[in-house]
């Protein structure tokens, strides 16, 4: 191991906690804006944003990926290539969010008599509550994300999985190359789980078991 | 560049045999991962911990894995090994439906474990629907279907918007349809379970019970903290899993 593939690794790492972290922001933001559309009192609003979700989630992430990446410069819209990862990875998530946003919403009622709209009643009535109720259906989808951030190093953006290919263009220790990718993602999954299952402890919510809490009470 | 009617017309024949090799590869995947899941639930739930253990250890790190590093690790990765009879470069769609059968067999073990048609038919469903979305994926280890064909159709002719685009629309019709399927599945069985792969964000299991049913009762029940919610719970944590699962088939058909 020299330090070229060290260096490479950690580029990778960092490609790939950006991607996942850009992916949620971005993610975040479209689903509250397709979940909120769809409790919207038109017709048409709500019917975008049905299709809109029924597309975001038979799309896969690879596909909508690569057509960011090479179909829209060959109809003249060009985007940053690590900016359309991001975007693809934004979309998929968003077909899933907006469902979890909606029944948020829904499943927080309005004091009876009160009509507002579903935005305002977000932002002004039960925002807190309603973010308590997305925590833990979102680290669920984060975790699955940092899996999906592999798939754009099919398109060439380099993070952890492509340095894991390039220093294995590098040396023939597949075996080994493998088993270092394998900790990387562990590793990440293994944190970002940690302070998903704090935050879902903060709002009251049942974190899932973790890797150790499995692999223990299996040896019980 | 525009669009050409005709050259997308040339090229539908050989994307629509990519879409044939995906389903292939979906088929077979899944077969595989319902064998495999059905080793790793009897594995991990042995009477001897020292097969217990490892069993849940690698059904976990598996879970935790990228489909695309263990499609990486079947095909590059197996001739490394150098044991007799690997030492030749596996066939793309073997070392594809491996990794696939692999991957998803983490997550179909729960399924055999339960044991209840009721949760599982919806469950299984929910993991044919995920396998086929992780299909384009083995375009990384060049299975010939729809996109690894647009690639060959795009060196060809050099025109990019009408291969990758039809190659897309093959992928996002073809889930539509599965989807679909899916919903008039779990209408009649009912949505997919909480714990069949609701811990690490299983790429359908959880959220998509949201969408099937009835969404306002359904949420309510899940999210909001009223009073069902917390029967439910408090019942959930009184019996595991299985125990519950047979209980309610019982009350079901007896």
């Amino acid at each position: 191991v020299s330090s070229v593939h060290l260096g490479l690794a950690g580029y990778g790492l960092l490609q790939t906690v950006l991607l996942t972290l850009g992916g949620l922001m971005l993610g975040v933001a479209f689903a509250v804006a397709a979940g909120l559309a769809r409790l919207c009192a038109h017709l048409v609003v709500r019917a975008v944003a049905f299709c809109y979700v029924e597309l975001c989630r038979a799309a896969p992430v690879l596909v909508l990926a690569l057509w960011f990446i090479f179909a829209l410069p060959a109809i003249g819209v060009r985007l940053d290539q690590l900016f359309a990862g991001t975007l693809a990875l934004a979309l998929h998530v968003s077909g899933y969010t907006a469902d979890i946003v909606r029944d948020a919403v829904v499943a927080t009622r309005p004091e009876p008599g009160a009509n507002i709209g579903p935005a305002r009643r977000m932002l002004r009535y039960t925002g807190p509550r309603i973010a308590a109720a997305m925590v833990e259906p979102f680290a669920g989808r984060l975790l699955d994300l940092l899996k999906s951030s592999a798939l754009v190093s099919v398109a060439a953006i380099a993070e952890l999985t492509l340095s894991g290919q390039l220093i294995l263009g590098g040396n023939d220790r597949t075996i080994a190359v493998f088993c270092g990718l394998l900790a990387g993602y562990v590793l990440l999954g293994v944190c970002l789980s940690a302070g998903l299952r704090r935050l879902v402890r903060l709002v009251g919510g049942r974190p899932v078991p973790s890797l150790l809490d499995r692999v223990r009470a299996a040896a019980r | 560049m525009s669009w050409n009617w005709d050259y997308a017309g040339e090229i539908l024949p050989p994307l629509l045999a990519g879409l044939r090799t995906a389903l292939l590869a979906t088929v077979a995947g899944f077969l595989l991962a319902l064998l495999l899941g059905a080793g790793f639930a009897a594995l991990g739930s042995s009477r001897h911990r020292g097969v217990r253990v490892p069993a849940v250890l690698l059904v976990e790190v598996v879970r935790r894995t990228p489909l695309l590093v263990l499609l990486f690790l079947f095909y590059f990765g197996l001739p490394g090994l150098g044991l007799p009879g690997l030492g030749l470069p596996v066939d793309p769609l073997a070392a594809g439906i491996l990794g696939l059968g692999l991957h998803y067999a983490a997550y179909t073990g729960d399924v055999w474990r339960s044991g209840s048609p009721r949760h599982g038919i919806p469950a299984l469903c929910a993991s044919l629907a995920a396998l086929f979305s992780d299909i384009p994926q083995l375009v990384a280890i060049d299975v010939a279907e729809p996109l690894f064909v647009a690639r060959e159709q795009m060196a060809q002719s050099y025109r990019i918007v009408e291969a990758i685009t039809i190659a897309g629309l093959l992928y996002v019709l073809t889930a539509l349809l599965l989807n679909w399927l899916r919903r008039v599945i779990e209408r009649r069985y009912g949505p997919a379970p909480d714990d069949s792969g609701a811990l690490d964000g299983h790429p359908d299991a959880e959220q998509d019970q949201h969408a099937a049913g009835d969404p306002v009762h359904h949420a309510a029940y899940r999210l909001g903290g009223e009073q069902p919610a917390d029967a439910a719970d408090r019942e959930r944590e009184q019996a595991p899993p299985h125990h519950r699962d047979a209980e309610e088939d019982r009350g079901q058909h007896g």
